[in-house]
C-alpha cells in the first residue's frame, strides 16, 4: 500500500499485499543426485570421517563397549523408563521411501538400520557401521562390498540378508508403478547390486560418486524385509509396521494421537536401546510442542517454536535447548525468464543490496537464519568456512561497498531508477514468513534499488501450479535437501531443468562444474570444484540465498545420550537408540 | 400434528439432496490438484504423467462428476466416508474421534446461555425499567456485540499469563478425566456461550414481557392468584416457546461459531479439522464434514419445529 | 405493522385536494415523513446512546476515510527496533511482532471492516431485496424453487459457508464481499418476501392490478416503497454480523490475507504464542466490538423510528 498516493482514491479498498511464507518446515523437498565427499575405506572400528575441510568441529566418536556397537557416552547409563516425544507424527502414508517429509521419518526411522549411519554421539559427523559391520570402496570408485552382520532378524524373526538389501535399493532405484522413490536420483547411478554370499552385498555404479555413502548413511535409507515387500507388493504406504530390524519395535499407532514403539529385546546391540519404549506425541503445533517439554508433559520437542526455545533458555536447570543446523534454506528465488531478472546484473545487485544480518534479526522470533552460511549447507565439510563467507561481498555485513557496487549494476541494467510492479510468490497464505519477512524484504527492495513489488500469497496447494505459470518475478521458498551435500541440492535447484529450478536457470558452466563436483572423488579437488561453483554462484545468483537455517531441539535435563550440540542436518540423527533416562 | 410432522420431514430431504448436491460441486470448483497436494510439489514434479494419473484413478478422481456424486452419496449412506487424503485414519473414526468434543462444547454453550439468559430475561422482564433491566440490558447489548472467538482469545490470554494454562495435546473425553476435559472445553463454551447467552437474555425478556400484559395473565392476577404463581406457571411455560426455538437455532449455530474459537483455543475438533482440511485442499474430509454439519443444522431446525410445533397447542391441534 | 398505508393516506399522499375535500372527516395527521422526524428528534433526546453510536460511526467512518492523516504511523511498514512493545506513550496501544505500530493498524483496519461490511450487506440485501421482492409477487414455481434454494443455503452455518466460498474465490477483498454477502441473502430475502406477501393482497395493489398495471411496474410503485423499512431494519441488523464475520473469516486465515490490517487478522496470531501479548488481543478486539456495538444499537433506534412495535422484541433478522 502506498499511503498518501492512493488515500482519497483507494479508500473504500485498500490494496492488499499479500506476502506469504508458510514456515514450510515440514516440506522438505526430495533429493536428487546427492554426493558425499571423498572415498571412505572402512576398517572394523568406527568409520573415517567424510572429507577434511569440513565446518564444524569433528568430536572425537564415543567409547564404545565393542568397536563397532553403538553405545551411550555416559559410562553409568541407567536402562528403563519410557520416553516421550511431542511432535509431528501424523502422515498421510507410511511408505519412508514414498514420503520427503519429517512427518514420516521422525516416528518410523527409530523401528529401522541402515547399512551404514551417521554417529549419533557426534551428531552425524562421522560414518559408523551399522547393519554393515565394514565395507570397502575400489580405488576406481565404482564397487563398493558391504560386509552384512550375522544373526540379524527382523522384528517378524524372519532372518536378515543380503537379499533384503537389494530388494530395499532395488525398489529405492527402481520403483514399481504405482510407487514413487523420491530419492531416486540418489541411486540411479547403481547400475549392479550382487550377493556374492548371504553377507556381502556388493553395488556397482555407473560412474564414480563421491556421494554414495553419505546417500546410504542418511536416515531415510533404512533396510525393508524382502518379505514384506513381495506380501505388499512394493507399496508400503498403508503399512504402519513393516517390519524393519531396529531398535524399536512397533508397538501401536492410534491415528493423529500417539505412535508407541516398544524396545526391541532381541536387537543385535546389546548395549541399546535404554528405554523400555518410546512414545511419540501427535502435537502438530510447533509451539504447542515446545510448551509440552517446558510444562513438563514431554521430554523431547524436535522442532518446537523458537519463542518456546528462548523460554527455555531461561530454565538450564529444568529443560536443555539448543539449535541445530537444517537442510534447508531461506531463499527467494528469480524467474529468470523474464525481465528483470534475466539479466544477471539485476540479481546480483539484490545478492549484494539485501542487508542479511538485518533480514535474519527482523526474523529472529519466529526462525533462525545463520549468517555466514553460503551456497553448501554448512553441515557439509565442503561448505565454505563461515568467517570466510562473512568476508564476502553481499554476505558481510558492512553494506557501503556493497551497495555502491549494486548501484552500479543497476545503472548497468538501464534500472537506475528502478523496477515497479514485480510480483513476489508466496508460497502459503499465512505464518511469520508472510507476516514478518517479506514484508521486510520488499521495504529493503525499495529502499535500496527502488525495486517495487507486491506480494502475492498462493495456496500451497496451487503453488505449482502457479510456478509453473510462470507468472511472478520472485518467489520465496524455503527448499530443503535430502542430504548436505550440494551435489543433491544444486542439482535439483540449479542445475538446467532441475525438478525445483522453478526460475528456470540455466548455465552450462554451471551445469559442466557440477558433473565434475559429482564425480570427483578426491576430497580435496571436490571441495576446490565446488568453491569455483559457489563463486559463479555468487555471480549469477539464480536465488537470494537469505541462509541456512537452524532449528531449535528442547529436552529435560534428565535426557541423555545424544549429543544435542553439533548437529549437521536434519535426517541424520533420527532413531533416539542411544537415549537413556536419568531418573 | 402428525400431518405437519410428516410435511415438515418430507421437505428436509430435498433440502438435503440440495445441500450434498451443492458441497460436492463446489469442492469440485477448488483449484489445485488433490494428488500434488497429497504428495507434494516436488514429488508431483518428479512424477511421470502415468504416475499422475495413476495416483488421480486411485483417489477416484478421473471418472465424470455425477459419477464420482453417486458413489459418494451412496458410501455415505453406507457410513463409509471415505479417506483422509492426509492421514491414514478413515474420516469415519476422526469424526468419531474428535466430534464428541465439538458436540460437548455446543451442548455445554447452550447450557451455559440457558443459566446465564434466562433468569435474566426473567429479572428484567419483572422488573422492567428498573436499573436492574437497564444494566442487564447493556450488558445483553454488549455480549452481542463480542465476537465469541475474540472472547475466546482474551480467555487465554488471562489463563495462559494468570492461571498457567496450556493448550491440550491429546484428546481427553469427559467420561475418562472429567478434570482435564473442563479444563479444555469450559473455555470454549463459555465464550460461546456469551453471546448465545445475550440472545436468549434477550428474547426470554421480550416474550415474557409480552406474556405479562396478556389476557390471560390479567385474569390469573385478577383472580388474586399470588404474583409468584402467576410468574412460574402462566408467564414462564407460555414465554418459554420462543425461547426454545432460539435456543435449537442457537445450538445449531454454535456447531459453527465453534470453528473459530476451536482455532482460538487449540481445542482438537471438528471446527479445527474442518479449517485445516480446507487448507490442505482434502476435498473428502471437507465434503464430508460440511454434510455433517449442514445435516445437523437441519436436523436440529427440524426438530426445533417439532418441538415448537408440540409445545405450541396452537399448531398442535391444526 | 401499524405503518402499513391504508387507502386513505395513499389517496390523501398523492391528490391534497379531492383528499382534503373527500375525507375532511379524518382528523389532520401528520405525514409518515414528519412523524418519523418527529421521532428521531424523540430518540435523540430520549436515548443519547443511540445518538452516540451513530457519531461512532460517522467518526469511524472519516477516520478509515483520512487514515493517513491520523495514523501515527505507517500500518505496514514496521520498525524493528521497536518489536512486541506494550502500550506507551510513543505507541499508545503497543507494537505487534513486526514493530508495526497497533494504533495506526487499527485505523487502517476501519478500512477494510466498513468496506467489506457496508458492501457486502449492500449486495447482499439488494440481491435479498429484489429476489425476495419477485419472488414473493410472482410465486409459484419461481417461488417455490428459490424457497428451496435458499432453505439449502441456510442450511450452512455462516462462517463454514463463508470459509468454503473464499477458499474457491480466492483471498481478496472483492471475493470476501461476495462471500459475506451470500451469507446475507437468504436472511433478507425471507423478510422482503413475507413484507410482498403481507403488501400484495391489499386492496390498492389489487386495484392497480385491476387497471391493468404491469407487473413490473406494481412491484416498483407499490411494493417496494413498502420494503424499505423492512429493508432498512435487515440492512441494521446484518451490519454488525457482516463485520464480525469478515474479522472471523481473516481470523481463521481466510478472509484478508496478512500482512493487511484486517482487526481478525491482528486477532489471529495472539493465542499461538508461548507469552501472549496481551494488547495484540485486546484492541482489535475492541474496535471489533466497539464497531458492532455501535452498527446495533443504531439499528436498534433505526428500527423504533421505523416501527415502535418491534420495539424491545431483539429482533431476529437472522
Amino acid at each position: 500500500m502506498q499511503p498518501g498516493s492512493q488515500a482519497l482514491n483507494r479508500r473504500r479498498f485498500v490494496q492488499i499485499f499479500g506476502a506469504s511464507f508458510a514456515m514450510a518446515l515440514l516440506a522438505a523437498c526430495s533429493g536428487a543426485a546427492p554426493q558425499t565427499a571423498g572415498p571412505t575405506t572402512a576398517a572394523g572400528s568406527a568409520g573415517p570421517t567424510t572429507a577434511a575441510g569440513g565446518a564444524g568441529p569433528t568430536a572425537a566418536p564415543a567409547a564404545a563397549r565393542n568397536a563397532d556397537l553403538i553405545a551411550a557416552p555416559e559410562a553409568a547409563a541407567k536402562k528403563g523408563g519410557v520416553f516421550t516425544i511431542a511432535g509431528p507424527g501424523d502422515p498421510a502414508h507410511f511408505d519412508l521411501d514414498q514420503s520427503p517429509s519429517l512427518v514420516n521419518l521422525w516416528p518410523q526411522s527409530p523401528m529401522y538400520d541402515n547399512l551404514i549411519r551417521f554417529n549419533p554421539l557426534d551428531g552425524g559427523q562421522t560414518i559408523i557401521p551399522d547393519l554393515a559391520s565394514k565395507w570397502e570402496v575400489s580405488p576406481d570408485g565404482l564397487a563398493y562390498t558391504f560386509h552384512l552382520r550375522q544373526g540379524v532378524k527382523f522384528h517378524d524373526g524372519t532372518p536378515f540378508t543380503a537379499d533384503d538389501v537389494i530388494a530395499t535399493f532395488e525398489r529405492r532405484r527402481n520403483p514399481p508403478n504405482g510407487v514413487v522413490s523420491i530419492r531416486q536420483e540418489l541411486f540411479k547411478p547403481i547400475q549392479k547390486m550382487e550377493a556374492p554370499d548371504p553377507y556381502t552385498v556388493r553395488f556397482t555404479l555407473s560412474a564414480p560418486r563421491g556421494y554414495f555413502l553419505e546417500a546410504l548413511a542418511t536416515g531415510w535409507s533404512v533396510i525393508f524385509s524382502k518379505k514384506s515387500l513381495e506380501q505388499n507388493k512394493g507399496d508400503l504406504r498403508r503399512v504402519p509396521d513393516s517390519p524393519g530390524t531396529g531398535a524399536y519395535r512397533f508397538g501401536s499407532y492410534n491415528a493423529g494421537e500417539k505412535w508407541v514403539l516398544e524396545r526391541n529385546p532381541d536387537y543385535w546391540d546389546p548395549n541399546v536401546p535404554y528405554v523400555d519404549r518410546m512414545e511419540r506425541l501427535v502435537v502438530p503445533d510447533q509451539k504447542d510442542q515446545g510448551t509440552a517439554v517446558l510444562a513438563g508433559r514431554a521430554d523431547f520437542a524436535d522442532n518446537p517454536s523458537i519463542d518456546t526455545h528462548l523460554e527455555a533458555q531461561k530454565k538450564p536447570d529444568e529443560v536443555g535447548t539448543v539449535l541445530h543446523r537444517a537442510t534447508w534454506a531461506w531463499t527467494v528465488t528469480f524467474n529468470a525468464q523474464k525481465p528483470p531478472f534475466n539479466d544477471a546484473r539485476v540479481r546480483r545487485a539484490v545478492h549484494l543490496a539485501m542487508n542479511r544480518q538485518q533480514l535474519s534479526e527482523i526474523y529472529k522470533l519466529a526462525g533462525q537464519v545463520d549468517m555466514g552460511t553460503r551456497w553448501v549447507q554448512p553441515g557439509s565439510p565442503l561448505a565454505t568456512k563461515s568467517d570466510d563467507v562473512l568476508k564476502l561481498p553481499g554476505w558481510r555485513a558492512a553494506k557501503d561497498a556493497d551497495l555502491a557496487e549494486a548501484k552500479k549494476l543497476m545503472a548497468a541494467a538501464g534500472l537506475s531508477n528502478g523496477v515497479k510492479d514485480l510480483v513476489i510468490l508466496n508460497r502459503g497464505t499465512s505464518g511469520a514468513g508472510l507476516e514478518v519477512w517479506a514484508p521486510a524484504f520488499q521495504d529493503m527492495l525499495k529502499q535500496t534499488l527502488q525495486i517495487e513489488t507486491q506480494i502475492k500469497p498462493v495456496e500451497t496447494s496451487v503453488y505449482w501450479d502457479s510456478v509453473r505459470g510462470g507468472d511472478f518475478h520472485m518467489t520465496i521458498l524455503q527448499p530443503a535437501g535430502a542430504i548436505n551435500d550440494p551435489s543433491d541440492y544444486w542439482a535439483q535447484w540449479f542445475k538446467t531443468n532441475g525438478p525445483q529450478n522453478y526460475g528456470n536457470w540455466s548455465n552450462p558452466q554451471f551445469d559442466d562444474l557440477l558433473s565434475k563436483v559429482d564425480a570427483e572423488l578426491d576430497a580435496d579437488k571436490r571441495r576446490g570444484l565446488v568453491a569455483q561453483a559457489e563463486d559463479l554462484l555468487d555471480q549469477e545468483c539464480p536465488m537470494f540465498m537469505h541462509g541456512w537455517m537452524s532449528i531449535p531441539r528442547i529436552w529435560r535435563t534428565a535426557v541423555k545420550g545424544v549429543d544435542e550440540q553439533h548437529i549437521q542436518g536434519t535426517y541424520i540423527v533420527v532413531r533416539y537408540d542411544t537415549i537413556w533416562l536419568d531418573r | 400434528m402428525n400431518h405437519y410432522v410428516a410435511r415438515r420431514v418430507l421437505v428436509s430431504i430435498p433440502t438435503l439432496v440440495g445441500i450434498s448436491v451443492l458441497i460436492f460441486l463446489v469442492m469440485r470448483v477448488l483449484p489445485g490438484d488433490p494428488v500434488s497436494v497429497v504428495f507434494g510439489q516436488e514429488s508431483f514434479a518428479a512424477m511421470s504423467p502415468a504416475d499422475q494419473l495413476r495416483f488421480r484413478s486411485e483417489l477416484g478422481l478421473d471418472k465424470p462428476l455425477y459419477l464420482q456424486y453417486l458413489d459418494w452419496v451412496v458410501a455415505v449412506l453406507h457410513g463409509d466416508l471415505g479417506r483422509s487424503f492426509w492421514q491414514n485414519e478413515t474420516i469415519r473414526d476422526i469424526i468419531l474421534r474428535r466430534g464428541p468434543l465439538t458436540a460437548q462444547i455446543a451442548v455445554m454453550a447452550t447450557l451455559l446461555s440457558w443459566l446465564f439468559g434466562v433468569p435474566v430475561g426473567v429479572l428484567s422482564a419483572m422488573r422492567r425499567n428498573s436499573w436492574q433491566d437497564n444494566v442487564t440490558r447493556v450488558f445483553a447489548t454488549l455480549f452481542l456485540a463480542i465476537p465469541s472467538f475474540w472472547l475466546g482469545a482474551i480467555i487465554v490470554i488471562v489463563g495462559v499469563l494468570y492461571f498457567s494454562w496450556r493448550p491440550p495435546i491429546e484428546t481427553i473425553y469427559l467420561w475418562s478425566n472429567p478434570g482435564k476435559n473442563l479444563e479444555m472445553t469450559l473455555g470454549p463454551a463459555i465464550a460461546l456461550g456469551a453471546g448465545a447467552g445475550a440472545y436468549v437474555a434477550r428474547m426470554t425478556r421480550s416474550s415474557v414481557l409480552e406474556v405479562l400484559h396478556a389476557d390471560f395473565v390479567r385474569t390469573a392476577r385478577a383472580k388474586g392468584a399470588q404474583e409468584r404463581v402467576v410468574v412460574w406457571r402462566h408467564v414462564l411455560a407460555n414465554a418459554i416457546l420462543p425461547v426454545i426455538t432460539l435456543s435449537g437455532l442457537i445450538f445449531a449455530g454454535l456447531l459453527g461459531g465453534s470453528v473459530a474459537v476451536e482455532s482460538a483455543f487449540g481445542v482438537p475438533g471438528l471446527g479445527k479439522y474442518l479449517v485445516d482440511s480446507l487448507s490442505k485442499r482434502d476435498y473428502m474430509v471437507v465434503q464430508n464434514l460440511v454434510l455433517l454439519y449442514a445435516s445437523v443444522f437441519t436436523l436440529v431446525n427440524l426438530a426445533t419445529d417439532l418441538a415448537y410445533a408440540w409445545l405450541d397447542p396452537r399448531i398442535r391441534y391444526e | 405493522m401499524s405503518e402499513t398505508p391504508t387507502v386513505v393516506e395513499l389517496s390523501v399522499q398523492s391528490r391534497v385536494d379531492t383528499a382534503a375535500v373527500r375525507y375532511a372527516a379524518v382528523p389532520p395527521q401528520p405525514t409518515r415523513v414528519a412523524r418519523r422526524a418527529m421521532r428521531v428528534g424523540a430518540l435523540a433526546q430520549t436515548s443519547p446512546l443511540a445518538l452516540l453510536a451513530v457519531l461512532y460511526l460517522v467518526g469511524l467512518v472519516f477516520a478509515a476515510i483520512f487514515a493517513e492523516r491520523i495514523a501515527p504511523y505507517d500500518p505496514l511498514v514496521g520498525n524493528f527496533a521497536e518489536i512486541r512493545q506494550p502500550p506507551s506513550l510513543l505507541h499508545l496501544m503497543g507494537t505487534d511482532d513486526g514493530g508495526r505500530d497497533v494504533l495506526s493498524r487499527i485505523i487502517f483496519g476501519a478500512r477494510i471492516s466498513l468496506s467489506v461490511g457496508f458492501a457486502s450487506v449492500a449486495v447482499g440485501d439488494l440481491l435479498g431485496l429484489v429476489w425476495g421482492l419477485t419472488s414473493g409477487y410472482v410465486g409459484r414455481r419461481f417461488d417455490l424453487v428459490s424457497q428451496r434454494l435458499l432453505e439449502v443455503v441456510l442450511s450452512f452455518p455462516d462462517l463454514i459457508l463463508g470459509t468454503v466460498f473464499m477458499i474457491v474465490l480466492g483471498p481478496g477483498i472483492s471475493t470476501l464481499i461476495v462471500a459475506i454477502a451470500v451469507t446475507r441473502v437468504p436472511a433478507a430475502t425471507r423478510i422482503i418476501r413475507s413484507t410482498t406477501l403481507s403488501v400484495k393482497e391489499r386492496t390498492y395493489v389489487e386495484s392497480a392490478r385491476a387497471l391493468g398495471a404491469s407487473p413490473a411496474r406494481i412491484m416498483l410503485r407499490h411494493i417496494a416503497p413498502q420494503c424499505v423499512a423492512p429493508f432498512l431494519i435487515v440492512v441494521s441488523a446484518h451490519l454488525g454480523i457482516a463485520i464480525t464475520t469478515e474479522a472471523a473469516l481473516s481470523f481463521l486465515g481466510v478472509g484478508v490475507p496478512p500482512p493487511a490490517p484486517s482487526w481478525g487478522v491482528m486477532l489471529a496470531g495472539v493465542s499461538a504464542r508461548f507469552n501472549p501479548l496481551w494488547w495484540l488481543g485486546v484492541f482489535p478486539g475492541l474496535a471489533i466490538a466497539s464497531t458492532v456495538l455501535a452498527a446495533n444499537l443504531a439499528g436498534d433506534s433505526l428500527r423504533d423510528i421505523l416501527d415502535p412495535q418491534l420495539r424491545g422484541s431483539g429482533g431476529s433478522a437472522r
